[in-house]
């Protein structure tokens, strides 16, 4: 599949940059998020680190409209979304997957990854077609008949991404979709998204605390600590930047010195 | 046609013969059911009737039930706006005249033939679906079913005392015609069904379904829960409230404390019996729980078994079937059914079909 045509004129064109600009969320006073930018740009993949409790999930909700920021803009292709709802953000082109899979377990995996063309707008005949292709890009298309309730974890992983990407988005955002995969299956699951990214031209958002996956397959990454940026730039910057290491030993340390590990 | 590779020499079976049949089996079992009730006895027809009208009243709960996930407590509002409707259109002007002075002049006129009746009662419940769910709608889990409880008192509140909409506080409304016989009342059972089946096969309820099964997930995949719940809302509404029609004309004496909290519970009670998330689980939990209820009722009133007299004391029905009802909730959590629909029973699977005709590849 190579084309990438837009939906219903409501997507936006692939070429479109998804941008958090000056993000900021408290809760309950904590602040979660404080003043963080960063680009998801189209055709490329753009990887999100920091030790756990960063507010790297907190960004993925903003970017996708689960959740609001107190202050900052989300743009999408230069226009504010902001306060635009979740599945008004999904059917402009911005898809997101869950840490925690949220897979429609009373469906089949078909049907899970039909509802996301569907959901979009799409036609069921061409629901069913597109879920088919994008089963066997994921080599899905074996279980496709199966009840979603008990999936083995590596196939899990891969449906939530399948879902995602039926709803022909032009950014996708990857909340941790490695976690739990053993080395093979992580090495298949970087090369489809790879695929993915070079066949669509979609923009790929990768949070994983996995650093092979994250260092081997991104195009740029942005580092976040305690909910601020700490460093962004090319892998290989990235990588020997002293400020990587110490916002994960920085984190390590306050663990240690018994104070929250935020 | 390919053969089975599994099994060679067995055709697999289309994926549509047990779509079909999720349709056939309720409507068939329905069928059944009221052949063979109503030539039991006298009683049991009697007992049929409402058995036939409480399936509609539940099929009409399971339509938004069913695929929303979401109980609602409050479904009985529409049984009782579609039984105005039904006894308001059909009492003869003089008998309104005189149980119901007080009531709108262009309510005291109105007059329509019992099928019409059904019809507007449908529109109405409808409508009140659509604004009820419009107000209701955005609120999840618990508290959509207490505010659905909620609409239901207001309902009730509004037609126990006013005189505009029918009689004074505490009378009731007599003098429905009582028109349609129990094959009409049948006809009209099957084609709610059918209503249910084909809105369970719609897009809007696909995406309701998949938000029962993960709220969370839904709006990633573009859906807009709260529309397709006050779709939902709005047709089970309607279906719900052509029950009410029927209950008053079967009942024949209509007064909003009917409405109550024992009502409500029967019908709960046959969608969880049944199996609260599918329409499979409607029909089979209204048939079980209304042979159950018949075979009771004879026994309160006393039943010969080799010359002794077995009999329950009166009111005993309803804690039976509660106590049916926890039972089935402890052994089978899904209700009878388990909350799946009928599935086809001749071959134990179903082929999905993904040979090249279905799935065109580059």
């Amino acid at each position: 599949m190579t084309d990438h045509p837009t939906v219903q004129g409501e997507s936006s064109p692939p070429s479109a940059v998804l941008a958090a600009e000056g993000i900021s969320r408290h809760f309950a006073g904590v602040k979660a998020l404080n003043d963080v930018h960063l680009t998801v740009p189209a055709g490329r993949i753009t990887g999100l680190i920091g030790p756990n409790g960063a507010g790297k999930s907190t960004l993925v909700n903003i970017l996708s409209g689960y959740d609001r920021p107190d202050e900052g803009r989300v743009l999408l292709g230069g226009v504010d979304r902001t306060r635009e709802r979740s599945y008004r953000r999904t059917r402009r082109g911005v898809a997101r997957t869950f840490q925690h899979g949220h897979i429609f377990k009373g469906q089949t995996i078909l049907e899970n990854v039909q509802l996301g063309a569907l959901g979009v707008g799409r036609g069921s005949r061409a629901a069913r077609r597109e879920a088919i292709e994008i089963l066997d890009r994921f080599d899905l298309l074996e279980h496709a008949g199966e009840s979603a309730e008990h999936l083995p974890h590596g196939v899990e992983r891969r449906l939530g991404v399948a879902r995602a990407l039926a709803t022909r988005p032009s950014h996708l955002l990857l909340d941790e979709p490695a976690a739990g995969l053993n080395d093979g299956e992580m090495e298949l699951f970087k090369s489809a998204i790879r695929a993915v990214v070079d066949d669509l031209g979609v923009g790929v958002l990768l949070i994983d605390h996995n650093m092979r996956l994250i260092f081997g397959a991104c195009d740029h990454i942005h580092v976040l600590a305690a909910g601020a940026n700490v460093v962004d730039g090319p892998p290989e910057t990235v990588r020997t930047d002293p400020r990587l290491a110490e916002s994960y030993l920085g984190s390590m340390a306050a663990t240690i010195a018994g104070g929250d590990d935020a | 046609m390919r053969r089975d590779r599994k099994n060679p020499g067995l055709v697999p079976v289309p994926e549509w013969i047990g779509d079909v049949w999720t349709l056939v089996a309720p409507l068939g079992l329905l069928y059944l059911v009221t052949a063979i009730a109503s030539g039991v006895s006298s009683s049991a027809r009697v007992d049929l009737g409402y058995m036939l009208v409480n399936l509609v009243i539940v099929v009409g709960l399971s339509i938004f039930v069913s695929n929303s996930g979401v109980l609602s407590f409050g479904h009985l509002a529409f049984v009782a706006v579609g039984a105005w409707t039904m006894s308001l259109l059909t009492i003869p002007v003089e008998m309104k005249d005189s149980i119901m002075p007080g009531l709108l002049p262009v309510l005291r006129d109105a007059s329509l033939p019992p099928l019409v009746a059904v019809v507007v009662a449908a529109v109405v419940g409808g409508i009140l679906g659509l604004i009820a769910g419009a107000a209701l709608m955005r609120l999840h889990g618990l508290e959509a079913g207490i505010a659905t409880f909620a609409l239901l008192m207001l309902v009730v509140q509004v037609l126990t005392y006013s005189t505009a909409l029918g009689p004074k506080s505490g009378q009731s409304m007599v003098g429905i015609p009582q028109t349609l016989d129990l094959q009409a009342v049948l006809v009209i059972a099957l084609l709610m069904v059918v209503a249910a089946w084909a809105y369970g096969r719609s897009r809007s309820a696909r995406f309701l379904r998949a938000s029962r099964d993960d709220i969370t997930a839904a709006p990633a995949s573009g859906i807009d829960v709260t529309k397709h719940r006050i779709i939902a809302f709005t047709v089970s509404g309607a279906v719900a409230a052509v029950g009410g029609a029927l209950w008053a004309q079967t009942n024949r004496v209509v007064q909003a404390s009917q409405f109550n909290l024992d009502f409500t519970f029967t019908t709960i009670a046959m969608l969880v019996i049944g199996g609260m998330f599918s329409l499979w689980g409607a029909v089979v939990g209204v048939i079980v729980v209304s042979v159950l209820n018949h075979v009771l009722g004879l026994l309160e009133s006393g039943m010969q078994f080799g010359g002794v007299i077995v009999s329950l004391p009166s009111g005993s029905r309803l804690i039976i079937v509660g106590l049916v009802l926890i039972v089935v909730l402890i052994l089978r959590p899904g209700g009878l059914t388990g909350g799946r629909e009928a599935r086809w029973p001749l071959r134990p699977r179903l082929t999905l079909d993904l040979s090249p005709k279905s799935v065109i590849r580059k």
